[in-house]
């Protein structure tokens, strides 16, 4: 048996950071600008109805840390599940061609047990809306 | 000193920064943003290093779905500013420990390097990343699949309260 | 690709299919046993068939041979022996035993594809699906208050260990370039004197300390034992150990040229066999005393892997049966007189031998065996791993061995006067024992017996799988 030795396949690398410095240039100058631009032209006339926050017309009521209800922090957890696996889709749909039929199996696979995740989630009520869920 | 390593130490100070901003605020949203920055100087890194696959995961996956999943928690937790820290001083000790245990681990290690070491500088494409993983390390992935379904089945288990709680609740 | 040598993990793959199937059809907690019986029986048998098979699959990260295929049989029956004792499931709601046999099944699968994988990678990913299915399985049991706060312990000491883990995968890789075995094991004798690949190297064992049990990663060992089902108990007693064992061996093989690794080892055996038997003396539920117990023998398996001679090596594959085997019987009773799936004191062992003479006997020949008495097959195990490990020149180490054994003594025979020599306070009836049952007690007792007088087939056995990895 011969033993695969390094099969990562790294090529030489040569960034090139002037469009990297560039970039990040760009990206502070136009911020800084608007930001400038903004509060200089802008009138300055604070009143209580203005500092209010906006909710498209209707009058606020309560404070806006309100304890949010369990089932939507389980939907973070099923995103974040399902945001990995999305990760390992990335990764093959890269190079997916030159994979060809076997990485299409592989993929096929690892998709179907989490698509069967899904449905066991699904049947198990894991994506009900409702809060106070009724079971029997 | 070349570029690369002038933007290299610029990005690994603000990490550090940001990070140690991050466990000493006392307000959590406010700890949950500066991780965030953190993240993303760490995704910086892994580009600099030469992996742009890396880093998009670090952006799409810790910069996006835990840290929201950080906030959900904040929210739910309804945890107003306290005047408390967030972890106290007798929690700073093993803390502690474990870095002077770390940091003297780092000395030893660094103590064995004889000479120069010279950072070679590669790129893994995403391409390539995913034919190596694909072709030689596909077991792993499907492994991959199973933890991710362990986990969907432990988080409705674990996560979800029995309804009776729900009912008190909403009472 | 040869198929037929990934039979065994094919096997348990249909099965957790199967119960992720039946985890979404009608609720029938009989038929549920039944199947799960049924797979891990034709699991057993694959696994033997595919005994003598060795192939190298997946781009060669995955391994068949002696060794790995030793291991898996060994798993094939401690999942089995585990299944037969869900017989009576009743601390896990029936609705959702299916979900409990699917995920004993993927930790069984993991464990399969870990004594198999020769890649890091490979180890680390089955190892976390391992214990991500145990973080679950915790949580399962009904009516435990505070079952949050020991799963959160459990995984929070578990994330920890395999944070180091992965941390000296990553030291390990920068300073041999590989992650194959094999191409490691040609590599590391000419770095591992660099701090960077030693240290690297213990810290990637750090995983499997977690598993066995090891100081600094022992303290889930006694609140997990204590708070989940008995049935899970014993599974992670039994079959978890044994494969934490496997890759220990399997790893120690290859930086066996290291003079402070062995030290390092020295020093880890030491401190977790002492705290295991002195910690075991205090306890009241007699699973938190198994569970020290188990802390104090990985501390006696660490003394044949960390002699780091085809004697110890051979020592810790027949240690990981004897713990097995001595193990279940320990639980078998456990689990029969806590009929209604509670957690019980030694106490309440009283009468035992009145109730069931044929659990009293299993119970007492399983003790002698966990301590060593002859003619047990936990005898023979200690035996093996204290002359290895004198072999190499560790005098000492087998003299605080000797004396943390006779500490041990003294808590194994308090639980043997509960059962033998103390009198229930109120007479209890006797414990109804089917003939099952009793077939089963029969048999390890046959095995914890018959392998003490006859070890030779089985140290053979341990011997030649153990050659494999030199």
């Amino acid at each position: 048996m011969q033993p695969i030795v390094d099969p990562f396949p790294l090529s030489p690398w040569i960034p090139g950071p002037f469009s990297l410095i560039a970039y990040a240039f760009a990206v502070a100058v136009i911020t800084a600008i608007l930001l400038f631009v903004s509060s200089w032209l802008g009138e300055k006339k604070p009143n209580p109805e203005k500092l209010r926050p906006y909710e498209s017309g209707v009058i606020p009521t309560g404070t806006a840390r309100l304890r949010f209800p369990v089932p939507f922090y389980l939907v973070a957890i099923f995103f974040l599940i399902f945001d990995v696996e999305g990760a390992f889709i990335f990764a093959w749909a890269v190079s997916a061609e030159s994979l060809g039929w076997t990485g299409f199996l592989e993929i096929t696979f690892f998709i179907f047990v989490l698509i069967v995740g899904l449905f066991y989630v699904w049947k198990k009520g894991g994506l009900d809306w409702r809060p106070q869920r009724t079971r029997k | 000193m070349t570029i690369y390593s002038a933007i290299f130490y610029l990005l690994a100070a603000l990490i550090i920064a940001t990070t140690a901003l991050a466990i000493t605020r006392r307000n959590l949203v406010h700890a949950v943003v500066y991780l965030v920055i953190s993240f993303f100087g760490s995704a910086l890194l892994f580009f600099l290093l030469g992996a742009p696959f890396l880093a998009a995961l670090e952006v799409i996956i810790y910069a996006g779905a835990i840290m929201v999943l950080f906030l959900f928690i904040v929210m739910m937790l309804r945890i107003e500013e306290s005047k408390r820290r967030i972890f106290p001083l007798s929690q700073w000790i093993p803390a502690a420990v474990l870095c002077v245990i770390y940091l003297g681990m780092l000395a030893v290690i660094l103590s064995g390097i004889e000479g120069d070491m010279r950072l070679e500088t590669a790129v893994a494409v995403p391409a390539a990343f995913s034919m190596w993983i694909f072709r030689h390390g596909w077991l792993a992935v499907e492994i991959a699949s199973l933890i991710l379904l362990v986990a969907l089945i432990g988080a409705l288990h674990i996560g979800r309260r029995p309804a009776a709680a729900d009912k008190k609740e909403a009472q | 690709m040869n198929w037929m040598a990934f039979t065994p993990e094919l096997t348990y793959v249909a099965m957790a299919a199967v119960f992720l199937g039946l985890s979404m059809a009608r609720e029938d907690h009989r038929r549920d046993f039944h199947t799960a019986l049924v797979f891990s029986a034709v699991g057993v048998g694959v696994s033997l068939a595919s005994a003598g098979v060795t192939a190298d699959l997946f781009a060669e990260s995955y391994r068949v041979d002696l060794f790995s295929q030793v291991f898996k049989v060994l798993l094939a029956c401690g999942f089995f022996l585990v299944v037969v004792l869900c017989n009576e499931l009743s601390g896990v709601k029936r609705r959702l035993h299916p979900e409990f046999y699917l995920l004993l099944t993927t930790s069984t699968l993991a464990l399969m594809l870990l004594v198999s994988s020769v890649h890091l990678l490979t180890i680390y990913v089955s190892l976390e699906l391992s214990s991500y299915s145990l973080y679950v399985l915790v949580y399962l049991r009904k009516n435990r208050p505070r079952r949050e706060s020991t799963v959160v312990h459990y995984f929070l000491i578990g994330a920890s260990a395999s944070a180091v883990m992965v941390f000296g995968i990553a030291l390990l890789y920068g300073s041999t370039r590989t992650m194959y075995a094999v191409e490691m094991a040609r590599v590391l004798p000419s770095v591992i004197s660099q701090p960077a690949a030693a240290i690297g190297f213990v810290m990637t064992l750090a995983g499997f300390f977690f598993k066995l049990a090891v100081f600094p990663f022992h303290f889930w060992a006694p609140e997990v034992y204590e708070g989940a089902v008995n049935q899970l108990t014993t599974y992670i007693a039994t079959a978890s150990k044994a494969a934490a064992i496997a890759l220990l061996v399997r790893l120690t093989a290859l930086g066996d040229s290291s003079a402070a690794l062995a030290q390092v080892l020295v020093v880890l055996s030491i401190v977790t066999m002492t705290v295991g038997n002195v910690s075991a003396i205090v306890q009241k539920d007699l699973k938190r005393l198994l569970a020290y117990s188990s802390v104090a023998h990985a501390g006696y398996v660490l003394i044949g892997i960390l002699s780091m001679n085809p004697a110890g090596y051979a020592g810790a594959v027949f240690y990981s049966a004897a713990l097995v085997t001595l193990k279940f019987t320990c639980f078998m009773v456990l689990v029969k007189v806590a009929a209604d799936g509670a957690n019980i004191t030694v106490d309440e062992l009283a009468g035992l031998h009145k109730r069931s003479p044929i659990l009293a006997l299993a119970l007492m020949l399983s003790l002698f065996g966990l301590c060593g008495i002859p003619p047990t097959i936990g005898f023979i195990g200690k035996l093996l791993v204290f002359t290895a490990a004198v072999e190499k020149g560790y005098f000492t180490l087998v003299l605080i061995a000797m004396i943390n054994v006779v500490i041990s003594l003294y808590y194994y025979l308090l639980v043997l006067k509960a059962a033998y020599l103390t009198e229930p306070k109120a007479g209890l009836p006797p414990l109804p024992v089917s003939a099952g049952d009793r077939l089963l007690a029969g048999t390890l007792i046959v095995l914890i017996v018959g392998i003490g007088f006859y070890p030779d087939p089985v140290i053979q056995i341990a011997r030649s799988a153990a050659a494999v990895l030199l």
